[in-house]
């Protein structure tokens, strides 16, 4: 379970933005699978049953890049505004 | 709105010798042993995707691995830290031996790209060379203008640096030397196509290459303009950042939060 940071507190016509940006990537074997997969299509534009390990290595980077990103945003919001608890 | 308003470390350095980011990521947020068993599945080594990566030789040594071991360490005891320095074209160099002889062969390590690094187009900053300043008088106060001066764009590189065993991620921002968008028109027009172009080699040639020979003049001065080019660059981020949650009035405080 991934902290997840609500400092939406006026709601001031970003609530839809809010929504679509509130999930996490998930860790399991499946959606690790999705990650890299999506990668290898639209990210290098490659076939799925035609990459080699470089190819493996840069759509597996940018999975985990991905998953950085949502922690590294998280932490420059905290460090810049707190957590509003009710 | 409320602010948690930290106050952060800006570590800044010529060199930060991060080595290979895969492992490092996986390792640090626990997910070596998913990734594993994920791309196991789907029929790859990661072991063997580890070696695929670039090192990041953005260092000589002992300094640039400090550098990048505080930056692992702050990220990891969560501690607000942001490293500043230079996006280098060409890394420290690499070494083969030849007949028992050292030989340096350039180490172009963004060949194959970097997926590590986010480009922020929009985060630039005009950084000024050469010059002379101009006194004028505002009504009854006496400023100065800086005129006749050399334009060169800093733009940010952002690589994430996150910490072990923690949800914290810190940054290492670094900048790369770009022509500003003047392009002289006259001399393309006029055939003088390399002198079109010349100004625009002069602002790129800043951040080609860590620790240019500096047995010349020439050397001697691209190493300053390197120091002064990052350093200004960031002092510059610093202060965009403070101001964007503080009013004029808080700049007494700039040095807590700094």
């Amino acid at each position: 379970m991934q902290p997840e940071f609500k400092y939406d507190h006026d709601k001031k016509g970003t609530e839809k933005l809010w929504e679509l940006m509130s999930s996490y990537l998930g860790n399991d074997t499946k959606s690790i699978q999705r990650s890299i997969v999506n990668h290898v299509e639209y990210t290098l534009a490659r076939t799925r049953f035609d990459f080699d390990n470089f190819g493996a290595y840069q759509a597996c980077s940018y999975a985990v890049r991905d998953r950085l990103l949502e922690s590294w945003n998280d932490t420059q919001q905290f460090h810049t505004v707190s957590i509003l608890t009710a | 709105m409320q602010h948690n308003d930290v106050k952060r470390v800006y570590y800044f350095s010529l060199e930060f010798l991060m080595g290979r980011t895969l492992q490092n990521a996986l390792v640090n947020s626990d997910l070596d042993d998913k990734f594993k068993g994920a791309l196991m599945d789907m029929g790859y080594d990661l072991e063997e995707l580890y070696e695929q990566e670039a090192d990041a030789a953005l260092g000589n040594g002992g300094l640039g691995r400090l550098a990048a071991c505080f930056l692992d360490s702050m990220a990891t005891l969560e501690i607000p830290a942001w490293g500043y320095g230079i996006r280098y074209d060409y890394g420290i160099f690499k070494q083969k031996i030849q007949d028992g002889y050292q030989v340096e062969i350039p180490d172009y390590w963004l060949q194959n790209g970097n997926p590590w690094e986010i480009e922020r187009q929009d985060i630039t900053y005009q950084i000024r060379f050469y010059g002379h300043s101009n006194e004028y008088q505002d009504g009854s106060t006496k400023r100065a203008n800086w005129e006749g001066c050399q334009r060169v764009v800093a733009m940010a590189y952002d690589t994430p640096v996150p910490g072990f065993n923690t949800y914290n991620t810190n940054n290492l921002r670094l900048w790369r030397s770009r022509p500003t968008n003047h392009f002289d028109f006259q001399k393309f027009n006029t055939s003088d196509y390399h002198g079109a172009i010349g100004d625009r080699q002069d602002a790129e040639y800043i951040t080609s290459v860590l620790y240019p020979n500096d047995s010349t003049d020439a050397g001697k001065e691209l190493r300053l303009k390197q120091q002064y080019f990052f350093c200004s660059a960031s002092l510059y981020d610093i202060i965009r950042r403070y101001k964007k949650n503080h009013s004029n009035d808080q700049f007494k405080q700039f040095a807590e939060k700094n």
